[in-house]
């Protein structure tokens, strides 16, 4: 498919997602040797994000299957339509033994994502998202088709992947995954964008904004991240904030000008307060340096 | 080694190395290094090893070490191979030339670990670089100033005491001291302070090289980098940056623990259906249900009482600790928090427990409340008599402590009353084994009235404890 890390970016980035290069290459090497990839990172660095532009750019249906506790194999892998099976031995004329043959076939069979993924003709791009929000379970019985990409269903038997899914797990570090799993994956931790990488991201996302606005936002942005906050602010979130600043039909950042447009950056009153606290120490450092300046 | 091309024996030594340093690295994965590398030899044969041996974020600092030490011209497998040595000191001279991962300003010298930290970048008129820093080589005692690299270990077996004894003498922790009471007075901008910290980051990260290739030529072998694994390194010499190492490893294990339920069931209102109870209700019945039974698992430590040590030897692992408790504590029907020093003090509602700002609050409430010297048989003694009488007989007692007493009386009778009271008490000791006999020590004569003693000393100790008593 791609040839080479600087293909695989470049595909990436046609389809609105940049990735730096070390980055794009454990990726290129997880799709070259059909290996699962495992993504970690804080929470809206663009984990999710990844895997559709790699859907998008390789042209492949995504399948996803999102993570939660009590997420059960009835969910996430087949179930048996009941209803439907029922309805077959009421009108069912035949004997027995046909009956059993027929009512465990395909037609009551009820794919869910992962079985859907390896029973696809064409190759898809399987995202199983936030896997540490599952249970230990759940994840042990990945295992098997991490590994040989095929599953087991007692009633029917075992299903190999017919062509080879492209398979992209998130993780937002809750929990420890196994080092099973882990072993089975490419590990790529995504952290939050360097500033020119931002400022890339929101010219790309929002071309209404003047790139002096821009500019300063992801300045402004990179000196909260460095802050000691609960939740720091995520790449929706700085753009998000760089709309509103336009919207406010602000051209430049001004440090005394950004009230009520913090709750857009952060999440937590305490946060909220640790910022405004700091604000008034740049305000000041700004006022000094243009005074000596 | 050349980062460009690995063969076979040298990408054995690596895998050798990172093994020994605590890092788990399976066959499977050595095979896909090898797979990727015949199939792109275009590409960079780091990018290959960090691709397929990094499965976790936390071990990719280890790798870039154990990876720097092999490629480092003076590693000391290589100094018996003439072959090699010619290599090296080709490469050597490549990198003094263009300089270490290409910054001209982090030069690796040709010298028996020998770094010269040239960091004043030209036109850097910044008065974090305005510090220029001696020569390590000299530093460490190559020449002969100020003592050698076994009298600094005579004097400190911590590695990051020992990195924090050579700043000392480079003269950097005054100058250090300097800039965190100008930053405390609103005299340095944010910029510059950064790039302080950025340089200090970078300065404690090429003593520490030195240092460990110091180890490796002595000991000559790589059981010594465990010290400096994330899994192994003691609790209390984590820097302020990497705490948050431990934070996320302690709110993961939380986690962890947090979803496992006990294996003794209840009878409840609702909950999952208890099929023999029911069966036999059917039995009474004529074979007819009258009432559903429900079931839900039981703790099993229905009440948890956490008793930490905060004075200055043990506060870093009390945190952790604490962190831990605060991360489970749902898990149990009732848990308590104490602090102690020579007076005990509870905290279990103090909103900062769970919070980065727990390591600063905990070094002001033992300013308040003690003198600051360990009372463990004062401690037990007014636990005894003030909290035991509110606690169940079901109960489980962590003590964090190291046992360290000042001299003072033991008044064994008062954990004897406690033992007799709870169901459990479990000791976590943060010394090392071979100091639980030490003059001062007390462990030996408490031990007796505990249900175990463990050594919990980093993270991993933490996490064998954790499952231990919690699962």
């Amino acid at each position: 498919m791609w040839q080479s890390p600087k293909e695989l970016t470049n595909a990436l980035e046609k389809n609105g997602y940049i990735l730096d290069q070390d980055k794009g290459t454990t990726l290129f090497l997880a799709l070259a040797l059909q290996k699962p990839c495992l993504i970690e990172g804080p929470a809206g660095v663009g984990k999710t994000q990844l895997a559709l532009a790699l859907a998008r750019s390789a042209g492949y249906k995504l399948i996803r299957l999102q993570c939660y506790e009590g997420l059960d194999l009835s969910k996430a892998l087949y179930e048996w339509d009941y209803a439907k099976q029922l309805l077959r031995l009421q009108v069912g004329n035949s004997n027995w033994e046909e009956l059993k043959e027929s009512i465990y076939g395909p037609e009551f069979l009820l794919a869910r994502p992962l079985l859907q993924a390896v029973l696809a003709k064409e190759p898809v791009v399987l995202l199983i998202d936030e896997l540490d929000k599952s249970d230990e379970e759940f994840e042990s019985f990945l295992l098997e088709l991490l590994a040989e990409f095929q599953v087991t269903i007692p009633e029917v038997g075992t299903f190999k992947a017919q062509s080879h899914p492209l398979v992209l797990l998130t993780s937002n570090n809750t929990r420890d995954l196994s080092e099973a799993l882990r072993r089975r994956c490419v590990h790529l931790y995504l952290e939050y964008p360097s500033l020119e990488q931002e400022m890339k991201i929101l010219e790309e996302k929002c071309p209404e904004i003047t790139p002096n606005l821009i500019q300063d936002v992801c300045e402004f942005v990179a000196k909260v991240r460095k802050m000691p906050l609960r939740k720091l602010p995520s790449v929706s979130e700085s753009i998000d904030f760089a709309r509103a600043l336009h919207q406010l039909q602000q051209k430049t950042l001004d440090l005394k000008e950004l009230t009520g447009t913090l709750s857009i950056l952060l999440k937590y009153p305490s946060d909220l307060a640790k910022l405004e606290e700091r604000l008034k120490q740049w305000q000041q450092e700004a006022t000094r340096k243009s005074s000596t300046a | 080694m050349n980062p460009q091309n690995i063969n076979g024996w040298q990408l054995l030594k690596l895998i050798y190395a990172l093994r020994s340093a605590g890092m788990d690295i399976t066959l499977q994965q050595i095979q896909d290094v090898l797979n990727a590398q015949a199939l792109f030899p275009d590409l960079e044969e780091k990018a290959i090893l960090e691709a397929f041996l990094i499965t976790r974020h936390e071990d990719r600092e280890l790798f870039h070490l154990v990876y720097g030490l092999l490629n480092s011209p003076d590693n000391f497998h290589e100094e018996n191979n003439m072959a090699q040595n010619n290599s090296s000191l080709e490469q050597c001279n490549q990198m003094e030339q263009t300089g270490c991962n290409g910054n001209v300003h982090q030069g690796i010298g040709t010298g028996r670990g020998g770094i010269t930290l040239l960091l004043q970048a030209p036109g850097d008129t910044c008065q974090a670089s305005s510090f220029q820093m001696p020569d390590l080589q000299a530093l460490i005692g190559l020449k002969g100033f100020p003592g050698t690299v076994d009298e600094i270990e005579e004097q400190e077996q911590n590695l990051e005491k020992q990195i924090r004894f050579i700043l000392g003498q480079a003269g950097f922790l005054t100058w250090a001291n300097s800039m965190e009471l100008a930053k405390a007075r609103g005299r340095i901008a944010e910029p510059e302070w950064e790039k302080f910290e950025e340089y200090k980051r970078y300065w404690n990260q090429q003593i520490r090289q030195v240092l460990l290739q110091e180890r490796l030529d002595k000991q000559n072998k790589w059981e010594v980098l465990r010290e400096v694994n994330w899994r192994y390194k003691p609790l209390n010499s984590f820097s302020a940056e990497e705490t948050g190492i431990v934070h996320q490893a302690l709110r993961k294990m939380g986690k962890t623990l947090a979803v496992r339920p006990g294996l003794r069931r209840k009878k409840a209102s609702r909950g999952k259906i208890n099929v023999s109870s029911l069966l036999k209700e059917m039995v009474r019945g004529g074979g007819k249900i009258f009432q559903l039974r429900y079931e839900t698992p039981v703790l099993k430590h229905p009440e948890l009482i956490v008793l930490c040590d905060v004075s200055n030897s043990v506060a870093p692992f009390s945190q952790s600790l604490l962190y831990l408790c605060q991360k489970i504590r749902f898990k149990f029907r009732k848990v308590r928090l104490f602090l102690f020093i020579d007076a005990v003090w509870e905290v279990t509602r103090e909103p900062w427990l769970d919070t980065e700002e727990s390591q600063e609050e905990i070094r002001t409430w033992g300013r308040k409340h003690s003198s600051g010297f360990s009372d463990y048989g004062k401690v037990f003694k007014d636990f005894a008599l003030n909290v035991l009488p509110e606690l169940s007989s079901q109960g489980t007692v962590l003590i964090m402590g190291d046992g360290r007493s000042n001299f003072r009386p033991a008044q064994v009778e008062y954990l004897q009353s406690i033992q007799e009271k709870v169901k459990h008490i479990y000791w976590l000791n943060p010394l090392d084994p071979k100091d639980w006999h030490k003059a001062d020590n007390l462990i030996n004569e408490y031990k007796q009235y505990c249900t175990q003693v463990f050594p919990c000393r980093n993270i991993n100790d933490l996490w064998y404890i954790s499952k231990r008593i919690f699962t």
